[in-house]
C-alpha cells in the first residue's frame, strides 16, 4: 500500500513534468512546452529586458585578432571600432546576432526551404508546401552557387567568414535562458551560421524583389482579352509615360544593332499554346505600387551648396524590422547605415565621402519556358527537334516529427520545372521551366564591401560591377559634389517579340542567356537638371537600345521629379517633408474624371461626402476622410472594370492603375468596361456610377453615420506585424498617412522601411528612422520604439562618430570584446 | 513547524540556485530530496514543496516584472492563448511551479514512509 501510494505520486509527478517539458499536439493544435516557458528563471520571463539594458563591460571571445570597442547609443545603435577589418566584420556578426539571431536564422531557413525542419509541428502542411516551392524555385542551389562565388574572391571570403565566425561566437555563448523567445515558443535551437546562410539571405531579398514577374498573368491576359485590348492594357510603354530614371534625351554612349520594331511594339511573346490558363503562382511578396524611392540633388539645388541624398526602400512592415542600424569602423572603413541582419556590410548608408541608396529595378528578370515532354514519365523533353534526357534533382526535405519528403525536380536546359503535380492548377497540359537572373553566378556582397569604403564615382561604378540580382537603382552622392544613378544588375538581351509572357522554349535558339554589358546599363552622372531620382519607374525612355518589361511605377516618380524640379535651396527639413509627402497623384487624375462621369443623383443621401471629395486637396493625410471615400470607389471601379478575371483559375494580372486611367480617359466606350454577366452593355461612365453605389454602401456600413471611422489611417489600418504573425508581438492601427503610389508609400502592410537623408554640409550630416527598433526581442523596450516617430514623420540625427574617442565622449555604453 | 519552515526555505533557496545551472525540471527533484530526508509527513511535504517552489517562482517573476514591462507579460499571456493580462501569465506560472513542487515534496515523503 505504501509502495503503491509512492508509486502513484511519483508517476503523476514524472508524467506531469515530462508533459510540461515538451511541446504537444492536442486536437491538431501545437502546444508549446509550458513548464519550460513559464519558468521565471529560464523561460519567457528571462526574455524580459530592463527598460535601460546594461551591457556586459567586457567579453572575452576566441577568434578575434585584437580588441574591439562597441559603443551603444541611446537607440541601441552599435558603433563598432576595430583595429582590423576582419575584426570589424566579426564584431558586426556578433552584435547583430545578439540583437536579431532568431530573425536571421528564420529568414535563411525560409530562403532555403528548410522551415519544415523546425516549424512543421506548429504550422503543418502550409510550411511544407512553402519549402517544396522554395526548393523548386532553386533557392538553395542558387545560394550555394553564390556562396561558392563569394568564397572564390579572397576579400569577400574573409568578410563572409569573419561575419559568420562572429555570429557563431554568439551562438556558442547561448544557454537556454538567453535564447530568443521564438526558439522557446517553437521549441528548437539555433544552428551554426556559415557564409552560405549570408548568401541565402541575399537570395531571399532577391526573391522578394524580383518574383513579381508578370509573365504567366500577362500570357493569361492575352487569352482573356482580345489582342487589341490586351495590347493597350499591358503595353510596355503606356501612352504619356514620362519621367524615366535616366532623363529623356540623355544620349546612349553605345549602339547596338536593333530591330526597329522591337521596342515600339509591345506584342507579348507567346499566348498559351494549350487549353486553359497558366497556373496560379505562389508569389508571397507581390503587391502593386510596392517599391522604393531614392534621389539626390547637387549643390546647385541645395541650400548648403553640397549634395543631399535620400533613400526610402518600401518593404513589408515587419517586426523584428528588416533593417538594423550600425556604424562600422576600422583602419579602412568608417561607414554608417542600415544593414540586413544576416549579411555583412551596410546596404543603404554613407561614409565620409559618399552616400548611396537603393530602389528596386522592377524589370522582369525571370523567364518561363514551355517544356514539351515525350511522355508522362517526363524523362525526355523536346530539344532542337530531338528528345533530350531530363535530369532529375533529388531533393530531400526534412520534416520535424515526420519522415523526410523526397521530391524529384525535373531540370531542363531551360531551367527547373517549378510548378507541376500537386503544386499546379489542375487541367493544365504542359510544364514550365524557369530561368532567373539570380541563377547567374555573381558576388553581390562584394558590391557592398567595396561601396562601404568607396570615395568617389569611379569607386562606386567598380563596386556596382559585381552586382547581378536583384537589379537595383543605386543612387549616389559624393562630398566632392558629384551625383549619379545607375540601374545595376544582370539583364538579358531579349530579341524582338520575346520576353513579355511565356517563352516558347524547345531549342537552343529560343534560350536567352546573354547578359547586357554592365557598362551599357542605364546610368547618368551629374545631369543638367541638378538631380537624379528613381521610384521603380521605367529606367529609360523608349530610345534605350534594349528591350525590357515590368510593371513599372507611374506616380511616385512624377511627384518626386515635380518637387525636385520646382524647388531649389533645398535642405534637410525640406527632404524630411518630401519623404513624408502624401500627395495622391492617382486621385488628382482619376477623381476629376470619375466625378465628371457621375451625376448629383448618384450621390443622393451622401451629398456631404461629395462635398468632402470636391474640396479635397488630394493629400492622403492620416486624419482625412476623402482618401477613404476615393480609395473605396477606386477599388470597386477596378474590380468591376476587370470582371473578366472573376473566376479565372490561374495566375491573374490586372492592368496597372495608370493604364486603366488611360482607358477610362481615352476609351470610355471600350468593351473592356462591359460587365459580362449582365444583359445590358456598360461603358466606363456606367462603371463609375455602379462602382460608386457599391462604395457608398461599403462606406455606410463602415461609418455607421459617423465619419470618424473613415479617417484615412483607420480605413487603411497600417500594421507592423511579427514575422510569425503573432498578434501580441505586432502593432496595429498605426496613425500614418500615405498609400501605394504616394511618396510616403505607407499602405496597410507595406511602407517606407528605412528613411535616410544624408547631407554633405560641414562634413556629413545624416538623419534616419525605420518602423521598428534595434532589438528583435519583444521583451525589450527597443523592440518597436521607433514606430510612433516614424508614423509621425519624425527623424533621428544619426550619430556618425569620427573615431572611438568621439563615441566614448558621447552618451553611449561602452563594451569591449577581446581575445 | 520549525522543521517545516527549514525544509521549505532550504528547498526554495537550493532550487533557485540550481535553476541557474540546470533546466527548470530541477524543481521536480529538489523538494523530493529535502522531504525524503527531513520532512516525511505527506501532507506537510506537499504543502512545503508547493509553497517553496510557488513562492520562489512568484518572487522571481515579480522581480523580473519590476525590471521589465507588464505589457510584455500580458503579451506572453496572449501568446499561450490566455486572456491578455499580465496577472494570468503570473498565476499560471506560480500554479505550475507550486503544483510540481507540491507533488515532488509529496513523492519524497511517501518514499521515506515506504522505507521506514
Amino acid at each position: 500500500m505504501k509502495f503503491f501510494k509512492f508509486f502513484l505520486s511519483a508517476v503523476i509527478l514524472t508524467a506531469l513534468t515530462v508533459l510540461l517539458n515538451n511541446s504537444l499536439k492536442i486536437n491538431n493544435t501545437f502546444v508549446p512546452p509550458l513548464g519550460r516557458l513559464v519558468d521565471p528563471v529560464n523561460g519567457f520571463w528571462a526574455n524580459m529586458e530592463p527598460a535601460q539594458p546594461q551591457f556586459q563591460k567586457a567579453l572575452k571571445m576566441d577568434g578575434l585578432e585584437g580588441e574591439v570597442h562597441i559603443y551603444w547609443d541611446d537607440r541601441l545603435v552599435p558603433h563598432v571600432f576595430a583595429q582590423s577589418t576582419r575584426d570589424m566584420f566579426f564584431a558586426q556578426g556578433f552584435v547583430t546576432a545578439s540583437m536579431r539571431l532568431w530573425q536571421m536564422d528564420f529568414q535563411t531557413r525560409a530562403a532555403a526551404g528548410r522551415l519544415s525542419e523546425v516549424l512543421y509541428p506548429t504550422l503543418g502542411e502550409k510550411v511544407l508546401k512553402f519549402d517544396r516551392l522554395q526548393r523548386r524555385n532553386g533557392m538553395l542551389s542558387s545560394a550555394k552557387a553564390s556562396a561558392a562565388e563569394m568564397m572564390k574572391d579572397p576579400l569577400t571570403a574573409m568578410v563572409a567568414q569573419a561575419y559568420s565566425d562572429g555570429i557563431n561566437a554568439y551562438i556558442e555563448r547561448l544557454s537556454y535562458r538567453n535564447l530568443p523567445l521564438e526558439y522557446k515558443l517553437l521549441n528548437y535551437r539555433p544552428e551554426k551560421w556559415s557564409p552560405l546562410k549570408s548568401a541565402l539571405l541575399l537570395k531571399y531579398m532577391a526573391q522578394m524583389l524580383t518574383d513579381n514577374d508578370s509573365d504567366l498573368g500577362i500570357a493569361n491576359a492575352y487569352k482573356l482579352f482580345d489582342k487589341e485590348d490586351a495590347d493597350l492594357l499591358y503595353t510596355r510603354f503606356p501612352k504619356g509615360t514620362t519621367d524615366p530614371i535616366i532623363p529623356s534625351g540623355t544620349p546612349w554612349n553605345f549602339t547596338v544593332p536593333r530591330d526597329s520594331a522591337a521596342v515600339a511594339d509591345s506584342l507579348p511573346a507567346a499566348v498559351p499554346s494549350v487549353a486553359g490558363f497558366y497556373p496560379e503562382m505562389e508569389n508571397p511578396f507581390y503587391f502593386e505600387g510596392i517599391g522604393s524611392n531614392n534621389w539626390a540633388v547637387t549643390g546647385a539645388k541645395s541650400r548648403s551648396g553640397k549634395p543631399i541624398l535620400c533613400n526610402d526602400p518600401h518593404l513589408a512592415l515587419n517586426l523584428p524590422s528588416i533593417w538594423f542600424e550600425i556604424q562600422l569602423c576600422s583602419p579602412e572603413y568608417n561607414v554608417y547605415g542600415a544593414s540586413l541582419p544576416g549579411s555583412p556590410c551596410v546596404i543603404s548608408g554613407f561614409n565620409n565621402n559618399i552616400a548611396w541608396g537603393v530602389t528596386n529595378g522592377t524589370r522582369d528578370v525571370r523567364d518561363w519556358y514551355e517544356v514539351e515532354w515525350k511522355d508522362a514519365s517526363k524523362s525526355e523533353y523536346k530539344w532542337n527537334g530531338a528528345w533530350e534526357k531530363t535530369e532529375f534533382e533529388q531533393d530531400t526535405i526534412h520534416i520535424k516529427g515526420k519522415d523526410p519528403l523526397v521530391q524529384r525536380i525535373p531540370v531542363t536546359r531551360m531551367g527547373r520545372v517549378v510548378y507541376e503535380d500537386s503544386l499546379m492548377t489542375e487541367g493544365f497540359g504542359r510544364d514550365l521551366a524557369m530561368n532567373w537572373t539570380a541563377f547567374i553566378p555573381a558576388n553581390e556582397l562584394k558590391t557592398f564591401i567595396l561601396m562601404n569604403k568607396a570615395a568617389n564615382h569611379a569607386d562606386y561604378i567598380t563596386a556596382l560591377d559585381n552586382f547581378g540580382c536583384p537589379a537595383q537603382n543605386f543612387v549616389f552622392a559624393c562630398a566632392n559634389g558629384d551625383i549619379a544613378i545607375k540601374q545595376q544588375g544582370a539583364h538579358l538581351k531579349y530579341p524582338a517579340g520575346t520576353h513579355w509572357g511565356i517563352m516558347k522554349g524547345g531549342s537552343s535558339e529560343s534560350l536567352i542567356s546573354e547578359v547586357i554589358p554592365y557598362s551599357q546599363n542605364p546610368h547618368v552622372l551629374n545631369p543638367a537638371r541638378g538631380f537624379v531620382s528613381s521610384a521603380n519607374q521605367h529606367p529609360t525612355d523608349s530610345t534605350y537600345p534594349y528591350i525590357y518589361d515590368g510593371m513599372f511605377e507611374h506616380y511616385r516618380n512624377r511627384r518626386i521629379n515635380y518637387l525636385l524640379t520646382q524647388n531649389s535651396g533645398m535642405d534637410v527639413e525640406f527632404m524630411k517633408t518630401m519623404q513624408n509627402d502624401n500627395y495622391n497623384t492617382i486621385a488628382s487624375e482619376y477623381l476629376p474624371l470619375m466625378l465628371s462621369y457621375v451625376t448629383p443623383a448618384d450621390w443622393s443621401g451622401h451629398e456631404n461626402w461629395l462635398g468632402i471629395l470636391k474640396s479635397w486637396n488630394y493629400f492622403n493625410d492620416a486624419g482625412q476622410v476623402a482618401p477613404a471615400i476615393f480609395e473605396s470607389w477606386l477599388r470597386h471601379f477596378k474590380a468591376m472594370t476587370y470582371d473578366e478575371w472573376d473566376g479565372v483559375k490561374g495566375e491573374k494580372q490586372l492592368p496597372g492603375t495608370y493604364s486603366t486611367w488611360l482607358l477610362l480617359k481615352d476609351k470610355p466606350f471600350s468593351k473592356v468596361f462591359d460587365i459580362k454577366n449582365t444583359a445590358t452593355v456598360e461603358d466606363g461612365k456606367a462603371i463609375c456610377r455602379l462602382s460608386l453605389a457599391r462604395a457608398l454602401a461599403d462606406l455606410d456600413s463602415l461609418s455607421k453615420g459617423s465619419d470618424e471611422a473613415l479617417q484615412w489611417y483607420k480605413f487603411k489600418n497600417t500594421s507592423v506585424q511579427h514575422i510569425l504573425q503573432l498578434k501580441p508581438f505586432s502593432r496595429f492601427g498605426i496613425k500614418a498617412g500615405g498609400n501605394y503610389s504616394i511618396i510616403n508609400a505607407c499602405s496597410d502592410r507595406w511602407g517606407p522601411s528605412w528613411r535616410m537623408i544624408v547631407s554633405f554640409e560641414n562634413g556629413v550630416k545624416a538623419f534616419g528612422i525605420y518602423p521598428g527598433g534595434q532589438s528583435g526581442n519583444p521583451g525589450s523596450a527597443y523592440y518597436a520604439n521607433m514606430i510612433e516617430d516614424w508614423a509621425g514623420g519624425r527623424y533621428y540625427e544619426l550619430k556618425f562618430f569620427k573615431n572611438a574617442d568621439e563615441a566614448a565622449a558621447a552618451e553611449t555604453q561602452h563594451q569591449k570584446y577581446f581575445h | 513547524m520549525k522543521r517545516f519552515l527549514i525544509t521549505t526555505i532550504l528547498t526554495a533557496l537550493v532550487a533557485f540556485g540550481l535553476e541557474w545551472l540546470l533546466p527548470w525540471w530541477i524543481i521536480a527533484i529538489v523538494p523530493f530530496v529535502f522531504c525524503a530526508f527531513i520532512l516525511p509527513k505527506p501532507g506537510q511535504a506537499f504543502l512545503s514543496g508547493f509553497l517553496a517552489i510557488g513562492l520562489m517562482w512568484a518572487g522571481t517573476a515579480a522581480w523580473r516584472m519590476s525590471e521589465g514591462s507588464p505589457e510584455f507579460v500580458a503579451a506572453l499571456s496572449e501568446v499561450i492563448t490566455l486572456p491578455p493580462q499580465a496577472s494570468w501569465f503570473f498565476l499560471v506560472t506560480v500554479f505550475v511551479g507550486a503544483l510540481i513542487g507540491g507533488l515532488s515534496g509529496l513523492s519524497g515523503a511517501l518514499l521515506a514512509r515506504m522505507r521506514s
